[in-house]
């Protein structure tokens, strides 16, 4: 949530490193890919992407089509992702691709220098610009049948990752939130307009405290999302609320933020406006506004309306 | 800057959460916050703004024990 506070960018290389990488690897790796990989992951001496997402598969990445082919000692992994953050530096990728012996999806651990592996740093993004996404192309890329990961035997198992991510989401959004939040604050306590601070005019005072409610259960919904994480009850369908609450909440704060900074709230050099660019990203990535709700639906209604 | 203030942390806790924590946690976090305004806020928006991955800050981070922190399942922030 600090980190977010600071930047989105930073943050959503954070919740790659850590919250992705190094959560498939541990979860799903066996003993050896552990060991090799999560102690330079967590000291920032390797650097990870996970790639899943593909062109014409986001929310749907269930149907993802990358391939992954067994011959002999190796895999042969081709197809096309896209928005992998890192990618065009990381020492080792997750690639997510379809075993042709079975059809399952299955994860792939393939590392910097791989033939057949290239990433694209996507250009003329206005939102987390200050994180590398790319467009992977993999073509017949070789890789060692060790370099699979055993415990990913089908797309639940992705899933699995994923859905112990989103927790991290709503503390990204909360702090986005926050920092535009106390921007705004700080700024209506300094600036005077006709001849007193902007805190005190009616208006801004609401707007302030609208925005504290909204912050304050912001940090409700993420400490006790903290608490069932530690204690191994929370389920992806709690998670889901949480980041469409917090996601929508903190996307209102800072535009309210930006409102009450008046034309300073449009310079980079008062945070507000790239916080604004940046939980743009946020709302959509790890699952975007739409399918967190059709998610929480389907648990509370039995019925689902995915298709 | 004619508020240069805008961007200083602020302790917004008006429900009192922090109290929950535990003084490691609350020792971990206020390492990472001041890791954030002493070595982020001041560069990050030129990075942005360039476009360019804030290698030098970002390297910062493996030492404040947080790369890592979602593998204890705990929702520490990031």
């Amino acid at each position: 949530m600090e980190i977010n506070r600071g930047d989105g960018s930073l943050g959503a290389f954070l919740a790659i490193q850590s919250g992705l990488v190094m959560k498939a690897i541990h979860l799903l790796g066996s003993e050896e890919q552990r060991q090799r990989w999560l102690p330079r992951l967590a000291r920032l001496d390797a650097f990870g992407a996970f790639a899943l997402t593909e062109p014409l598969h986001g929310s749907d990445s269930v149907a993802l089509e990358a391939t992954a082919r067994s011959d002999r000692d190796e895999y042969v992994i081709s197809g096309h992702k896209r928005w992998i953050g890192n990618a065009s530096f990381a020492d080792v990728t997750v690639v997510w691709a379809r075993d042709s012996a079975d059809g399952q999806v299955k994860g792939f651990l393939v590392e910097k220098g791989t033939p057949g592996f290239r990433a694209e740093v996507i250009t003329g993004k206005a939102s987390v610009r200050a994180v590398w996404q790319t467009d992977v192309t993999l073509t017949q890329a070789r890789i060692p049948a060790g370099n699979r990961l055993p415990g990913a035997s089908s797309f639940k198992d992705a899933g699995r990752v994923l859905a112990a991510s989103r927790n991290l989401v709503a503390w990204m959004a909360l702090g986005h939130a926050l920092a535009a939040y106390e921007c705004a604050l700080t700024y209506a306590t300094q600036r005077q307009q006709f001849g007193r601070p902007l805190a005190g005019f009616q208006l801004i005072q609401d707007k302030l405290v609208s925005m504290l409610a909204e912050v304050t259960a912001m940090q409700l919904y993420c400490f006790r999302l903290a608490r069932l994480a530690q204690d191994g009850r929370l389920t992806d369908t709690i998670a889901a609320l949480a980041k469409r609450n917090n996601a929508r909440k903190a996307r209102q704060v800072i535009a309210d933020a930006r409102d009450i900074l008046g034309g300073n709230g449009i310079l980079l050099d008062y945070h507000v406006m790239r916080h604004m660019a940046d939980i743009e990203a946020l709302y959509t990535f790890e699952g975007t506004d739409n399918i967190q709700t059709l998610i929480v639906r389907r648990d509370i209604t039995g019925v689902s309306a995915f298709r | 800057m004619l508020y240069p203030d805008v961007g200083l942390p602020r302790d917004t806790d008006y429900f009192l959460l922090h109290q929950e924590l535990s003084a490691d946690e609350r020792e971990h976090w206020d390492r990472t916050r001041s890791f954030v305004d002493d070595e982020v806020l001041p560069v990050i928006a030129d990075y942005w703004d360039r476009a360019e991955f804030p290698f030098p800050p970002a390297g910062k981070m493996a030492k404040l024990d947080i790369i890592g922190g979602g593998i204890e399942g705990y929702g520490c922030p990031p």
